[in-house]
């Protein structure tokens, strides 16, 4: 059986991402070998799903409980700006109270002329308690349909880091925001999930900017490249490039551009000029340039030395 | 009930163990709700299917084990790190050990005991979904502190859940 210790050590490792590939591989050795091991794994995977749902409901929780409490602040302050004529019957009896001057200082609605009236006329205090009521079921509701389209449309329109380091504005970042320029940083590749599905493994110093267009990611490639995964299940990619433009809906291609000529000049390696590089693994791809469309299917690639 | 709303009532009822199975092979949350989709999807379309007989959530596990097991690349940076063998371990693992409705109850129980620090680190963590650098940048201290921390929180809210549920009777 193996050392009860050493097993949570390494769970807990790889459930946060810092386990090691040895240590990814002894645990799952572990797995396989010892069901101790395996229901220990069970255990710790479910709390850190419990608390993964925990936390995400309160998070949405407070943010609908913070809209709500503006809402209702903004009624309050509203109802001792109009006063109550025309509200309902019970204006007909209760006096015409004047509206509070614009400009009047502020009172807390818990002690201002409001709150005085509805102490003295009950029949008042009912309809606008029902009100408000109404007002913040409404409000509730606009704020969870809200919350639910934010929630929808941001997981579809933003792109992500999966693995790697990209920089935006000197900051690294684990979520890239649309049309600023981004980096990858450090010397390992990044993986990015693009809004709309479709992954990309860009290569050190890749310098681009993502677009969300009509009907396509837009990638604007200003140097490197990678390599770009889309399924006929998410939306086609468009990668602008100054040498072309490559489109796809369904493929496996790697694109590089390549924009800075070499420091120095090696008698035995050919001079690599400014140039586009696309090659396809699987699917079609379209490549513009100059006006032309070509099509690249799987197998093929072509080097693009210049715009026409 | 008709067909769909018994699905939904199936699905609600499992739908925390699906997923800590799913976060137990693709760690990103992004990932993980991407996968819980696509299972849950698949798991409509496949619903006449679906044995009345056996558990749905053993139905649904295996259902979302088959598709991680598709997208296992370790080559390609997938999300998907555990091999075949290991992800089928794991499910089997889940089999065995039907997790008690109330899991979740006693959770939440246990986090209202701690102090607010601690519910803080843990929001970092979950709420946010900071990486463990992240975590130890935002709160200027060492990468080892916040990994031990976490580690020590989590151990006291397992053995807090534990109590709670044998305490109702529920092991």
């Amino acid at each position: 059986m193996a050392d009860s210790t050493r097993t949570q050590e390494l769970i807990q490792k790889y459930l946060d991402g810092r386990a090691s590939s040895a240590e990814m591989a002894e645990l799952e050795s572990l797995l396989q070998t010892d069901s101790t091991v395996a229901r220990s794994f069970v255990d710790a995977a479910r709390l850190h799903a419990g608390l993964a749902a925990h936390f995400r409901k309160q998070f949405m929780i407070d943010q609908v409980a913070s809209l709500v409490k503006a809402d209702q602040a903004a009624q309050a302050a509203l109802e001792d700006q109009v006063g109550f004529e025309g509200l309902d019957d019970s204006s007909a009896t209760a006096p015409v109270i004047s509206p509070r001057r614009a400009g009047s200082t502020f009172v807390p609605t818990s002690r201002g002329p409001a709150a005085k009236r509805r102490r003295k006329f009950p029949a008042v205090r009912s309809v606008t308690a029902h009100r408000g009521k109404w007002v913040a079921a409404i409000a509730l509701l606009v704020a969870l349909g809200a919350g639910l389209w934010f929630l929808v449309d941001f997981r579809n329109s933003y792109s992500r880091l999966i693995s790697g380091r990209v920089t935006v504005d000197g900051l690294e970042t684990t979520e890239l925001p649309q049309d600023r320029p981004f980096v990858v940083a450090g010397p390992t590749n990044a993986v990015v999930r693009l809004g709309g599905g479709a992954h990309v493994e860009l290569e050190p110093a890749t310098l681009a900017t993502i677009r969300r267009g009509q009907r396509a990611t837009v990638v604007q490639l200003e140097t490197g490249g990678g390599e770009f995964q889309v399924d006929p299940d998410y939306t086609p990619i468009r990668i602008e490039t100054p040498l072309g433009i490559v489109t796809t809906s369904s493929a496996q291609v790697t694109v590089t551009l390549v924009t800075r000529l070499p420091a120095s000049y090696s008698p035995t390696t050919p001079v690599t000029l400014p140039r586009l590089v696309v090659a396809v693994a699987h699917g079609v791809v379209t490549v513009e340039r100059g006006g032309k469309i070509l099509s690249l299917t799987a197998g093929q690639r072509e080097a693009f030395v210049n715009a026409t | 009930m008709d067909r769909q709303e018994e699905y939904l009532k199936l699905l609600f009822g499992t739908d925390l163990e699906l997923r800590a199975f799913i976060g137990s092979i693709v760690r990103t949350p992004h990932d993980c709700d991407d996968l819980f989709q696509d299972v849950a999807l698949t798991l409509w379309k496949e619903f006449s299917r679906y044995d009345r007989g056996r558990s749905f959530g053993a139905w649904a596990r295996g259902i979302a084990a088959m598709k991680l097991m598709q997208r296992f690349d370790r080559t390609k940076r997938s999300p998907v790190v555990l091999s075949p063998e290991t992800i089928e371990a794991v499910a089997r693992a889940f089999d065995n050990s039907e997790s008690p409705s109330n899991r979740a109850e006693a959770l939440e129980r246990c986090l209202d005991e701690l102090p607010e620090k601690s519910r803080r680190l843990l929001a970092l963590r979950y709420e946010r979904s900071l990486k463990i650098d992240q975590i130890a940048r935002e709160l200027q201290t060492s990468l080892d502190a916040v990994y031990q921390s976490l580690s020590r929180l989590r151990t006291k809210l397992h053995d807090c859940v534990n109590r709670r549920l044998s305490v109702q009777g529920i092991s």
